[in-house]
């Protein structure tokens, strides 16, 4: 599938393989829309640093060169495009990203809402799924891989058609991660299949779904918990046999609430790392939050751009 | 005296209990939870009723390297009449708790919760209540419900955030600090769970819900972590110092609870309150540390007689 990386399996990981296309094919191409805001200029910059990515600026020139000599931000590979405000950002960005001159888009001081609307408008071609949605890639000290949970950021009650969606756009991340085949565990509260709770249900039918070949390119197992999803011991203590349970590599959620919690739980107090990106749309959409560490938010640039080297590979192979 | 880990929990159950409490343990053949009735006999905070098959739990006993003297048996021939006959003796006031051995959850709750046994009371809903302690945390915190209600509404959350500010108190939280989790800290009509948030932080206020401090709905770095409350605004007593956690659903709370237990270096007990007297639901993967601690909590939460 890809001869430039073997599976990643750690943040840094995934950082590395960013850096090896990087080197082989050039630096990506980001464009930063809205970029006025020091934490995310800071995080470019070390992405910069690494060589992996080059940076073009959407935002006020004036107060851009403000920030980054108030900041001290190391801005040699930043190219600056004056814009009048954000929505003119987020438009340069979007067509930027349109026309082939970016690879993937990092949101500044913009609502990622905002930003998304202009990205997905009828102006431009970069709407690839009817659903798009945010998928959070961590790496869990005590898992022996990658976990890809969704969605703790946009999709804030998954209808059972956006589900489907949700998976064929976190399998195609996870493909970009060396993960051939994906396996997607959906999760329910209880790990039976009960009309009362319609996760279960709904999880039921997807993973028939995909036996029956309609949701290809991956393997479902739900209804699942999360234990049961992450831990073999678990799953076989229940009487849960199936390669999924135990050794998922994506855990799709039923609410945004869970998603959020669930991996905020793991990124405060395990320490997880993470990484966190937008999918579904032709280019990867970056994005980073103030709290983030600045090591997570290089991964998180990190993983926008690995998966936009794995879309492009797809478009020239179909 | 405010409680700050599993040991001070200990402690203070050691000095309220005169005598150590009584508990029902249905099919405890499991070597992790012989380990931890025999540490909580040991420290004279439980007098275990084991009932069950006895050679399935002389044999864990020998697995556990551990012997079972002074400690009542009730020979029972099936795992059902074994939870059945717990019941009676909760109904009797024999026992002032009950545990979990090796029997499914769904099923066991399913049992617990028949109208016409011992242990239901009135309406109280009874729900899970986890407590952890995190070194990233000064403080122990309350987690609820991971077990019992899948999809809570309005006023069943208001049951679950007193259920949690109830066992708060005993952990020496005066006026325990309790978060609504969600994933946002504004509200959003769009995320219904934050419109119920609001709704129950309001209710405090109108003095509805006392003798306790809430805020929602918060996400869970401002709720736990002082940095982010202050990077993100957050303005209140809760935010940043939350010592109760109340998830909108079972499945969150359930993966807080899971994701703490297999990932983090967490002190961890489980407690589900509300019934005539506590039960330990622990799951049979949890460590002989969980199970005891949430023997401790049992304990310490002893109805008074």
């Amino acid at each position: 599938m890809n001869n430039d990386y073997s599976t990643i399996t750690t943040a840094d990981g995934i950082v590395d393989a960013a850096k090896t296309l990087g080197n082989k094919y050039g630096p990506f191409r980001v464009a930063v829309a809205a970029a006025e805001d020091d934490d995310v200029l800071k995080a470019c910059s070390e992405a910069a640093g690494k060589g992996f990515a080059r940076f073009t600026l959407f935002g006020s020139k004036a107060k851009l060169e403000s920030i980054i000599l108030e900041h001290k931000i190391v801005a040699t590979d930043f190219e600056i495009v004056d814009t009048k405000d954000a929505n003119e950002s987020a438009h340069k960005a979007a067509e930027a990203a349109d026309k082939g001159k970016a690879d993937l888009i990092q949101k500044g001081f913009l609502s990622t809402s905002a930003l998304l609307k202009t990205v997905l408008s009828r102006d431009f071609n970069l709407r690839a799924a009817d659903t798009i949605n945010h998928v959070a890639v961590l790496g869990i000290p005590g898992y022996h891989k990658l976990l890809g949970i969704t969605d703790g950021g946009m999709v804030v009650k998954p209808t059972f058609e956006q589900k489907v969606v949700m998976i064929n756009n976190s399998v195609k991340l996870f493909q970009c991660l060396g993960y051939e085949t994906p396996k997607v565990a959906v999760s329910a509260p209880v790990d039976y299949i009960h009309p009362k709770f319609p996760a279960t249900t709904e999880a039921a039918q997807l993973t028939a779904m995909n036996k029956d070949g309609l949701i290809p390119n991956c393997e479902i197992y739900g209804p699942i918990t999360f234990d049961a999803a992450t831990s073999r011991d678990v799953a076989l203590g229940r009487g849960i046999m199936n390669y999924v349970a135990g050794d998922a590599d994506i855990f799709l959620v039923d609410s945004i609430e869970e998603c959020n919690i669930i991996s905020k739980t793991l990124i405060l107090l395990s320490p997880a790392t993470f990484a966190g990106v937008i999918v579904g749309a032709r280019v990867p959409v970056s994005l980073v939050s103030r709290t983030d560490t600045a090591h997570n938010k290089l991964a998180s640039i990190a993983v926008a751009c690995l998966l936009s080297h794995h879309l492009k590979n797809m478009k020239s192979a179909a | 005296m405010i409680l700050k880990s599993f040991a001070d929990i200990e402690k203070a159950a050691r000095e309220k209990i005169v005598d150590p409490v009584l508990i029902a343990f249905v099919e405890p053949h499991e070597p992790n939870l012989i380990r931890a009735i025999d540490r909580a006999f040991n420290n004279q905070l439980v007098k275990p009723v084991l009932i069950g098959d006895e050679k399935s739990i002389m044999d864990a006993a020998t697995e556990a390297e551990i012997e079972v003297r002074g400690w009542e048996l009730v020979r029972s021939p099936e795992p059902n009449y074994s939870a059945y006959q717990a019941l009676e003796l909760i109904r009797d006031n024999k026992v002032n708790g009950i545990c979990k051995g090796v029997f499914g959850v769904k099923d066991f709750l399913s049992l617990l919760f028949e109208r016409k046994l011992g242990f239901r009371i009135s309406k109280n809903l009874v729900s899970g209540q986890l407590v952890f302690r995190n070194a990233k945390l000064d403080r122990l915190v309350i987690v609820s419900d991971p077990v019992v209600n899948p999809g809570p509404e309005m006023m069943d959350l208001v049951d679950i955030l007193n259920s949690s500010v109830n066992l708060a108190h005993r952990l020496g939280m005066v006026i325990p600090k309790v978060a609504l989790l969600a994933a946002v800290e504004v509200i959003y009509p769009q995320m219904p769970v934050t419109i119920v948030d609001a709704v129950i932080s309001k209710m405090v206020d109108k003095g509805q819900i006392r003798n306790c401090l809430v805020d929602g709905p918060l996400s869970m770095d401002v709720a736990l972590m002082a940095d982010a409350a202050k990077d993100k605004g957050a303005k209140g007593e809760v935010a940043g110092r939350a010592e109760v956690l109340i998830g909108p659903n079972l499945a969150t709370s359930y993966g807080i609870y899971k994701a703490l237990t297999m990932f983090t270096e967490s002190e961890i007990g489980v407690l589900l309150t509300g019934g005539k007297v506590p039960a330990v639901v622990t799951s049979t993967n949890d460590t002989p540390d969980t199970k005891y601690n949430s023997l401790v909590l049992a304990a310490l939460c002893k109805p008074a007689a």
